[in-house]
């Protein structure tokens, strides 16, 4: 018997390339943050902070530039909140009659459906916002253009619902039964007992999952931009267009000098779209632990 | 007889739970060592330690030290002591390819590769473990299709077809029916010729069976160790005799 | 009364969910009828003519097929090596943890941030300059998470006696993941693969900044170059063109074809998951 392993060094290899791609991966982490931070920086120090605070952007302005970012953030809130506004009770709805209503063979069938729903790349929604709902929006309310931020909230709610939906049925699922019998057997009916007292097990999970839509939204750009009509100016109603922050990187970036403040100035709307990201993932990674402890 | 694994003074912990305290047990060669005990009083614990199978828990931690052949198995690498060691499982665990692959796998591993050798090694693994009637028309088959008794057989083949000196057993008949349960345990007196057993179980009427000596283990604790018959007849400690009574009744 | 008022919401929550499933098939068919008759054979095989109003995708076919292809290649071993690293090797710690979670974060950034590090790191830091490797390089980092996240959670669905059996025998780590775990594994890992591709297929932001053009005849294997993109090429004939009505079939057909392989990439993706969960 050899007294030693024949794949010994192969080992080595796998425990090596394994460590390695774990650490350039983590590298990743560390320079995207960098990365940004930089160029966010120099803005920070090049621009007064009160200049941000305006509602004027006009960064290749006649007279000297201004950066009001104050539109892209009202732009971006705007529609994100539309967004939430319309697939939240949509998704609850829909998840609520998935797990309560349907036999499991038709929901199997039927779940795929949503997974391609998720799939549809933001350019195609962004088609379909331009070509098809924006005209509708213009017929109902007597606009002359549907490119609005109506427009843009339900593209987006659209979008960040079969995520929800999905998200809320598992957690309805994974409610051990008794409860709903428990319920039943008290006389509830199947709606009842789903709203009532079901609820009550998959709210952590109802929380995090409008925070993880509310960061999807607000993180979408071409769908977006191919919806909202892209004026920089604070809509005062959602039909009126807009601008959101990740239009303007979009739609500006490819024509900045590298290096300039306009695009230092870019790169700081950037950041804080990567503040806002981090946050969500952090507030709805509270909760999910909780989700753990109460079923228990 | 010659001691052929021995434990000196091992106390086992699992983060900060003491689950093994100072134990000191000594197996002797060619025999079969039967380990009982209530359930969660570290027997399966003391069997994985003896194959640093312990050591795949992240928490682990072990004082004291174990010898094989008088050398500490903690100063050798583990690939060799395993395979000096082998071990069959509470649950028949075969591999998802074919009878002979299975059998073969601990061989391959060691770098075997000429086919007449590896059919010879199978060939009599399967003898010894009193599978090769059953299945030697169909060693090409998948292992998932032979019955559970008949896989358990095969997990034993697979153990000591790598020709180990000690073969650790983990309850390698909860979870067969009587009949399988009966032609493991005559399977067990055959393969003590050959190899040192060790043989976790808790049922006490296959201990008394197939057992040369009997450890009994209580909380952590070794409490009595002697030959077989002295620990169910005459055990000197009175936890034991409370635990051999009870359950005989 | 009470359950007339219930069965009301029934059917309220009923016409939610199927409108989603409904909708899907309207975007197919919409997307169909509205390339009106341009889709063919010679449509994905023709380069785009006369400022776009005629001929067909093949440039921005060529190069979003192509530019998932570098995708892939860089970021599936990195993505399934690290995924290896946190499941079977890394030692519970804080560090590790850290790592962790920060990666699972990652997920969430949005994907025109990607865009903008791109910009700044690979395009102007590494001097890559705008091209095909860059924005290959820039949708790589987007994917890690993904591809690292479905690989570890498909190792920790090996069954641990299986494991265990190939490690009593003397097997190594490498012989583990070899004989037993890759085998449980490789679905899990197949469909994340797929989704890693099936987004590299369909993004727009973070190759916008990073190597993408509008007009680019002559295809090139040669990743320095800049590229077209299929995702890029709808969007802009839908936003900047002039003759917008007249190329409106065309940004529809190309909608079309972007679809059916971004869908049938999730799908695959999908039935691979599905597999894991038979055996469970």
């Amino acid at each position: 018997m050899r007294n030693y392993s024949t794949n010994s060094s192969a080992e080595r290899i796998f425990r090596l390339a394994s460590t390695a791609a774990a650490v350039l991966a983590s590298l990743g982490v560390v320079l995207i943050v960098s990365f940004m931070c930089v160029p966010a920086f120099k803005a920070l120090s090049q621009v007064p902070f009160a200049a941000f605070l305006s509602t004027k952007w006009n960064p290749k302005g006649y007279s000297g530039s201004t950066w009001g970012i104050l539109p892209f953030i009202a732009g971006s809130l705007w529609t994100t909140v539309i967004a939430l506004i319309i697939s939240v009770p949509l998704s609850f709805l829909a998840a609520v009659f998935s797990s309560q209503f349907m036999t499991e063979s038709i929901r199997s069938a039927t779940d795929l459906f949503f997974s391609v729903l998720a799939g549809i790349p933001s350019v195609i929604m962004g088609f379909l916002a331009l070509t098809t709902i924006a005209p509708l929006i213009a017929k109902v309310f007597h606009l002359s253009s549907g490119l609005t931020i109506l427009n843009g909230g339900i593209t987006l709610a659209i979008m960040v619902l079969p995520t929800m939906v999905s998200v809320l049925s598992d957690a309805f699922q994974k409610i051990p039964v008794i409860y709903k019998e428990g319920a039943l057997a008290l006389g509830a009916s199947k709606w009842q007992a789903a709203v009532e007292v079901l609820f009550q097990f998959v709210k952590p999970a109802f929380i995090s999952s409008v925070l993880l839509s509310f960061g999807r939204a607000i993180g979408e750009t071409m769908a977006v931009i191919m919806a909202v009509g892209n004026v920089a100016m604070i809509p005062k109603t959602p039909l009126q267009p807009g601008e959101t922050m990740t239009g303007v990187l979009a739609i500006e970036m490819p024509e900045t000098i590298a290096g300039s403040v306009h695009y230092n100035v870019l790169f700081l709307i950037g950041f804080l779209l990567l503040l806002i990201a981090l946050l969500v993932n952090y507030l709805s990674g509270l909760i999910t632990p909780k989700v753990r402890v109460k079923t228990q | 007889m010659a001691i052929k694994i021995e434990a000196r003074d091992v106390s086992v912990y699992f983060g900060s739970t003491q689950i093994l305290h100072n134990v000191n047990l000594g197996i002797e060669e060619k025999s079969v060592t039967a380990i009982i005990g209530p359930s969660g009083c570290g027997k399966t614990t003391f069997l994985r330690t003896l194959n640093r199978l312990n050591d795949l828990s992240p928490d682990f931690r072990l004082e004291g030290e174990i010898l094989l052949d008088g050398e500490n198995i903690y100063h050798m690498d583990p690939i060799v002591l395993r395979r000096r060691v082998g071990m069959v499982f509470q649950k028949p665990n075969p591999f998802p390819m074919s009878i002979f692959d299975n059998v073969a796998y601990g061989l391959r591993l060691q770098g075997i590769k000429d086919k007449h050798l590896l059919q010879e090694k199978v060939k009599s693994a399967l003898i010894a473990a009193g599978l090769w009637e059953e299945v030697q028309n169909r060693l090409s088959s998948n292992a998932f299709d032979l019955s559970g008794g008949q896989q358990q057989r095969l997990c034993i083949a697979r153990a000591i077809a790598v020709d180990p000196e000690v073969l650790l057993m983990d309850e390698p008949t909860s979870a067969l029916d009587p009949a399988a349960t009966s032609r493991v345990e005559e399977l067990i007196l055959e393969l003590k010729k050959s190899y040192t057993i060790v043989l976790v179980t808790h049922n006490m009427y296959q201990a008394a069976r197939v057992s040369d000596f009997t450890a009994f283990f209580l909380s952590g604790y070794l409490v009595e160790f002697n030959k077989t018959d002295v620990i169910f007849t005459n055990p000197r400690d009175e936890r034991t005799q409370r635990y051999v009574t009870g359950k005989f009744g | 009364m009470r359950k007339a008022f219930d069965s009301i919401w029934v059917l309220l929550s009923a016409i939610a969910y199927f409108s989603a499933v409904v909708f899907v098939i309207w975007v197919a068919i919409h997307l169909y009828a509205l390339s009106r008759g341009k889709l063919s054979l010679a449509f994905l095989f023709t380069n785009p003519s006369s400022g776009m109003t005629a001929g067909g995708v093949f440039a921005p076919l060529f190069g979003s097929i192509y530019l998932a292809l570098w995708v892939l290649i860089i970021s599936a071993p990195i993505g399934v090596l690290a995924g290896v690293y946190f499941a079977e090797f890394a030692p519970d710690n804080t560090l590790t943890r850290l790592l962790r979670s920060s990666i699972r974060t990652l997920s969430g950034v949005p994907a025109i941030v990607y865009g903008l590090f791109g910009l700044a790191f690979f395009v102007r830091f590494m001097n890559l300059g705008l091209s095909l490797l860059a924005s290959a390089l820039t949708l790589s980092v987007m994917n890690l998470p993904v591809i690292i996240t479905t690989t570890e959670e498909a190792l920790r669905l090996v069954p641990n006696a299986q494991k265990e059996a190939a490690i009593a025998l003397g097997a190594n780590s490498w012989e583990v993941w070899r004989d037993v775990s890759f085998k449980y594994a490789s679905s899990g890992i197949v469909s994340g693969l797929f989704l890693a591709l099936s987004r590299a297929l369909g993004e727009t932001a973070p190759i916008l900044l990073t190597g993408v053009v509008f007009y680019q005849p002559t295809v090139t294997l040669d990743p320095t170059k800049t590229f077209m993109a299929l995702p890029y090429h709808i969007f802009i004939l839908s936003t900047q063109h002039s003759k917008f009505t007249e190329v409106l079939p065309i940004a529809a057909a190309s909608g079309f074809v972007l679809l059916l392989m971004v869908l049938f990439a999730r799908i695959l993706a999908y039935m691979y998951n599905r597999r894991i969960q038979r055996w469970l």
